[in-house]
């Protein structure tokens, strides 16, 4: 099938589901920053060392564990 | 905790690499076990809400189990509290109180698992059906328990409206999945209208009420942002991994919808 | 001129049952809580409902359960409609077990129980075609196979939940659906022949 075939409703329906990654994408960096949040209070230290790359220490975090 | 999508950028790597020299290797061995260590402690959610509203469907959605938190049956009169294996690892715990507001006799004794339980969560999730006009007891439970037991309810309380699928005028799209535009507007009236309802009984600005439908898997990662967020210092450990709304629509959208929404 | 009141928690459609019933025009919201005053209507049942041509007092209230400031702020005039009764028609929704909102709302409409109008008391189970699994046999406009043994047990579970505070009898517990036009009859002679009776 394809977007010729459908209507006014349909298309706007597309429209919302294409919304859809950008929602996990929310869910990801709130947990991200939950993460941030659970460093700075548990493991001090280490926090002051990494804070600047904070960000890849996350990406690393998902895809190793 | 995780999710399923590994995405692997050059940059990050870089940067990765840069962080564990600043660490050093035995540092960043040791922050991996204290990692390690944390997952072994289960996030607690409390699944509150009256009987039927769909607290069970809710839990399996919005973490992918695939029905491993089983619909308690009514009248229950204890609270069920289950450890989950995570099927991406890690365990999640869940508490279902028991249904509220079935009965004034029955929830006088629920008074009391309320007390036990509700401090010790880490999040609380407060599902409503959608398609009820009625709020008074919700109110009430909300204030007279969840806010007297908890005391910092703003912190780790999420409300949710569940069902929204079945709300009028009832025109809910199978072929894609998703509600229709008429649907829509409706769902974002009531959810106004619960949010004035719920802060005016507590005197509180109420943060958000998200709406979504469990059955239908629609606006999971809306309500799981919610409850990652609010459960603070332990969001991280939960998983991002919702049941997959597409794969309800019809076989011949499926494909199609899979390519469109990237 | 008996009087008809008609009571129930917000959203299990007293009103559309009123149009129904009456064959009315009030206004009804499918979101919001709408009716906001006790609406007084004098007339007959519809002639596809009813034969006889008894003129009835309708009072449709405004729902309990809304919100505790409307609530209070409905009370007095929906107290007064109770007990001005001469049959009390309570609405349900059929696909819902909680039942505290009622228990309540009758325990402070008669005074913890003490204080009774000399009227009979109907219950309406409403929107049955939504009953899990919401097959609706739409061909023969009535309940599926499957839906009608939930029917019957939801209807007796209202009853256990609903007789320890309001005097209704199991076969005055009336399932329908106003949307389908669906146990309409049954109702309306389920109140009228209470008023008979009283004759």
């Amino acid at each position: 099938m394809n977007m010729e075939e459908l209507n006014q409703d349909e298309l706007a329906i597309i429209g919302k589901l294409r919304t859809l990654p950008q929602a996990q994408q929310k869910a990801i960096s709130v947990s991200g920053e939950s993460f941030t949040e659970w460093l700075k209070t548990n493991v001090p230290l280490v926090w002051d060392k990494v804070s600047g790359y904070i960000d890849s220490l996350w990406q690393w975090f998902k895809s190793a564990l | 905790m995780f999710s399923k999508q590994n995405p692997s950028f050059p940059e990050h790597h870089k940067s990765f690499e840069k962080m564990r020299g600043l660490l050093g290797d035995t540092d960043f061995r040791k922050l991996r076990r204290l990692v390690e260590d944390e997952l072994k402690k289960p996030p607690r959610v409390a699944v509150i809400g009256k009987s039927g509203v769909g607290k069970s469907t809710t839990i399996n959605a919005l973490f992918g189990l695939d029905e491993k938190v089983s619909h308690t049956t009514h009248g229950t009169t204890e609270e069920k509290q289950q450890t989950i294996d995570l099927p991406e690892g890690g365990k999640l715990s869940v508490v279902d109180m028991p249904g509220l507001g079935e009965d004034i006799e029955l929830d006088r004794q629920y008074q009391e698992i309320y007390r036990r339980v509700l401090p010790e969560a880490d999040v609380v999730l407060y599902v409503i059906q959608a398609d009820l006009k009625a709020l008074s007891d919700d109110q009430e439970i909300l204030r007279e328990i969840v806010q007297n037991i908890m005391g910092h309810l703003k912190g780790r309380l999420v409300i949710g409206l569940n069902q929204v699928d079945r709300m009028s005028p009832g025109t809910w799209n199978t072929r894609f999945n998703y509600p229709s535009p008429e649907q829509e507007d409706n769902i974002h009236r009531r959810c106004h209208n619960i949010q004035d309802n719920l802060s005016d009984a507590l005197g509180i600005k109420v943060d958000q009420v998200e709406y979504y439908s469990a059955s239908k898997r629609y606006r999971l990662y809306e309500l799981l942002s919610a409850v990652i967020k609010s459960a603070g210092k332990v969001g991280w450990k939960l998983p991002i991994n919702p049941s997959d709304a597409i794969e309800l629509a019809d076989e011949e959208v499926r494909e199609f919808l899979r390519k469109e929404i990237v | 001129m008996p009087t008809l009141a008609i009571f129930g928690q917000t959203g299990t459609g007293k009103t559309s049952l009123s149009n129904a019933l009456f064959g009315l025009d009030w206004r009804t919201d499918d979101a919001i809580s709408c009716t906001q005053e006790v609406t007084q209507h004098n007339g007959a049942f519809i002639n596809t409902l009813s034969q006889g041509d008894t003129t009835w007092q309708l009072l449709d209230t405004p729902g309990v359960g809304e919100s505790k400031s409307a609530d209070e702020e409905h009370f007095r005039e929906i107290y007064d409609a109770f007990h001005s009764a001469d049959v009390v028609l309570w609405v349900r929704q059929a696909d819902t077990r909680t039942f505290k909102v009622d228990q309540e709302s009758i325990l402070e409409l008669t005074n913890k129980r003490q204080k009774f109008p000399n009227a009979h008391f109907v219950i309406a189970v409403n929107q049955i075609d939504k009953v899990y699994p919401e097959n609706w046999d739409t061909v023969n406009n009535q309940p599926s196979v499957e839906q009608a043994v939930f029917i019957s047990e939801i209807s007796d579970l209202i009853l256990h939940r609903m007789s320890p505070y309001l005097p209704v009898e199991r076969h005055c517990v009336i399932p329908c659906t106003v949307s389908r036009n669906y146990g309409l009859v049954e109702l309306v002679q389920a109140i009228s022949q209470i008023h008979h009776k009283e004759i």
